[in-house]
């Protein structure tokens, strides 16, 4: 037989709470427990791990019986996801490789696809006005270090 | 008198050039992220962190300060013009504001809100400079025992004001101070949850945290509605000037807001934005025509602005007297404090005097700008508003990648906002508040440091929480606080206040 979930959302919930919980107190076991009165690394984090456990579990089983009103969990919608979010790896990625410029033109571009309306044209004009508006800002302005240039071009 | 003595070396401080410049910059910029949805002060403020490093502390304080109380008047303009709330703290604006703008008010309703911000700003400055000190005498008093109980009770506040589920809440507030312990124990020295990662021995930094939960998920979040084509009233704001009966209206309204925002300011987990709910439904409740809001009423509009501009300023009181921050903004103020090596608590007002009366001046400066940043100069604002999002988002994703990164000139704290965009993202659809988060992730360290300080001086007998006076009567506060939750007639309360945001 099927348990019915009548709220989604605390049923999720509920069970990402659990597994952080878990997690760490199972990795609090790992470091010294010490006593109440010298409390070592593993004490505190043990503790709430396991409180936080505790109320996932209680999340989930009230989700079973009491129903929310709006308890359904909307969609996730993963191309603006994945565009942000990528956006900003690509740029983490490419910085000390290939310079600040190819690394903000890529994030500005990346990250633009996850609109509906995107167009190259518009997108590389505004990258082109960002990436001059930061070298003017952060490294001449506020004079932040950056590699700026590929680093195989600059050897 | 002391007070005189104190203000001046304020002021003498806030209106140095450099300090009165970053004021304004933060004023400005504060007004613009108001201005724009989409963009709030937590994010901003995170943003700039970093490049605060060069500035010395009170500059940088005063700077970020500025932008808190300035998303406040900024965030108004949108919530009348566009019927969007600029600012999550202008939600309820939205309501009355608009449909003023709708009958040909915008003017007036632009108008009393900047007047209502400034007299709020005005009156909780000397509220600040009045209470402070005198706060400051009794958290002297306190041991670990009592700043682990208080930790708890605003812990627990923050969980009653938030909006939403208050179970989802604390297991919020649980998850942010188990994150806030990676890293190296001060105690032992062990590394904690660093997975072998050289970066995370250091700990997670609380940016990298705000960021991912708050910039990128809102982003992600605006990105996935369509863009609508909404209207704004941008052309015909002549009439700037209010009339007999709005004054009259406007008038209490706006003390009411002030007095209600000061108190629910200070309160640990408030803030702005619950100030602002709380002032609307309060002058519901007062008015005489209850059935006139919602169509356009002055009153609905002076009162929850005072309030929002009132609170941001007084929930620096918590933060400057105790240390403790009352909203996610605090949070990262006392982060901006570490950075600069200042231990945010009382002794503060005593180690470095310039600064804390510095900061409280400048706020009263800063409200004087805002008031001529944002009514003559209304029309820059409104053409702020015509800029489309699809070109507005990569500015941000930049502005927030170049932030972290020079955190520690470090690519690895850029690729751990990932994991954290994507946790916001989640926890947004399981209508989970990042808020208490962040909240727990700022507190955590204190609160274990606190508690096994306490029980170490009590040898491992809980009983120390129970026995010192202080300590006893914040748990009970805690007790009730908790208790009250529970309890469905407030249950249904909390969730009346909060139905207008939905």
């Amino acid at each position: 037989m099927r348990i019915s979930v009548k709220n989604q959302k605390d049923w999720l919930a509920g069970l990402i709470f659990l597994f952080f919980g878990v997690l760490f107190a199972w990795g609090a076991t790992f470091y010294r427990m010490g006593v109440k009165s010298r409390m070592g690394p593993g004490y505190f984090p043990f503790v709430l791990g396991c409180l936080l456990a505790l109320l996932g579990i209680v999340l989930v089983v009230r989700s079973l019986s009491v129903a929310g009103e709006k308890g359904k969990v909307e969609r996730l919608h993963v191309k603006p996801m994945t565009l942000v979010l990528g956006a900003i790896a690509a740029f983490a990625l490419l910085l000390n490789w290939a310079g600040l410029i190819v690394a903000l033109f890529a994030l500005i571009i990346v990250s633009s696809l996850a609109d509906q309306e995107f167009s190259l044209r518009e997108s590389t004009i505004n990258a082109a006005v960002l990436i001059v508006a930061s070298l003017l800002l952060f490294v001449r302005g506020l004079q932040l270090q950056f590699p700026i240039w590929p680093a195989f071009l600059v050897r | 008198m002391d007070l005189l003595h104190n203000l001046a070396l304020g002021f003498g401080t806030a209106l140095s050039l450099q300090n009165g410049l970053y004021c304004f910059l933060g004023c400005l910029l504060g007004t613009a992220i108001g201005v724009l949805p989409g963009i709030g002060p937590v994010p901003t403020i995170a943003m700039l962190l970093p490049i605060t490093y060069t500035l010395s502390p009170t500059t940088a304080l005063i700077m970020l300060a500025g932008i808190y109380y300035g998303a406040q008047y900024g965030g108004s303009t949108t919530s009348i013009l566009v019927n969007l709330p600029g600012e999550s703290s202008s939600v309820v604006t939205c309501i009355d504001g608009y449909q003023m703008a709708r009958k040909g008010r915008a003017g007036a309703a632009l108008t009393i809100s900047a007047l209502g911000s400034f007299f709020a700003g005005c009156v909780s400055t000397v509220i600040i400079a009045a209470f402070a000190p005198v706060l400051a005498e009794v958290a002297f008093q306190f041991g670990p025992a009592e700043y682990f109980s208080l930790l708890v009770v605003g812990m627990l506040m923050a969980v009653t004001l938030a909006h939403g589920s208050a179970l989802k809440a604390i297991a919020m507030i649980l998850l942010g101070v188990l994150l806030g312990l990676v890293g190296t124990d001060v105690n032992s020295g062990v590394a904690r949850f660093s997975l072998g990662v050289p970066e995370l021995a250091d700990g997670i930094n609380f940016v990298v945290v705000a960021m991912g939960l708050f910039a990128f998920s809102e982003i992600i979040r605006n990105l996935e509605q369509t863009a609508e084509k909404r209207e704004v009233f941008t052309e015909n704001i002549k009439d700037m000037w209010l009339t007999k009966a709005e004054t009259r209206e406007a008038i209490p309204a706006v003390l009411r807001g002030t007095v209600l925002g000061s108190i629910l300011g200070i309160l640990p987990g408030g803030g702005a934005v619950v100030a602002s709910f709380a002032a609307y439904a309060l002058e519901k409740r007062v008015s005489k025509t209850p059935e006139k809001f919602g169509t356009g009423t002055i009153a609905g509009v002076a009162s929850p602005e005072s309030a929002n501009n009132a609170a941001a300023q007084t929930s620096f009181i918590p933060l400057l007297v105790l240390g403790l921050p009352a909203n996610a903004t605090m949070a990262l103020m006392v982060g901006a404090m570490m950075i600069h090596n200042i231990q945010p608590g009382p002794q503060v007002m005593t180690s470095n005097p310039a600064l804390f009366w510095g900061l409280i001046c400048s706020m009263w400066i800063g409200n004087l700008m805002l008031l001529v940043l944002n009514l003559p100069l209304i029309g820059m604002w409104i053409k702020i508003l015509r800029v489309p999002y699809r070109l507005m988002f990569p500015a941000i994703l930049l502005f927030c990648a170049i932030g972290v990164y020079s955190l520690q000139n470090n690519t690895v704290d850029v690729l751990l906002t990932i994991p954290f965009g994507l946790l916001g993202y989640v926890f947004a659809k399981l209508e989970c508040e990042p808020a208490p988060l962040l909240l727990g992730f700022v507190l955590g360290p204190m609160l274990e440091e606190n508690f096994t300080r306490a029980m170490l001086v009590a040898r491992g007998s809980a009983t120390i929480f129970f026995t010192r006076p202080l300590s006893l009567s914040l748990l009970l506060v805690a007790g009730i606080l908790l208790g009250l939750m529970i309890l469905p007639a407030v249950r249904k309360k909390r969730e009346e206040v909060f139905a207008a945001e939905d």
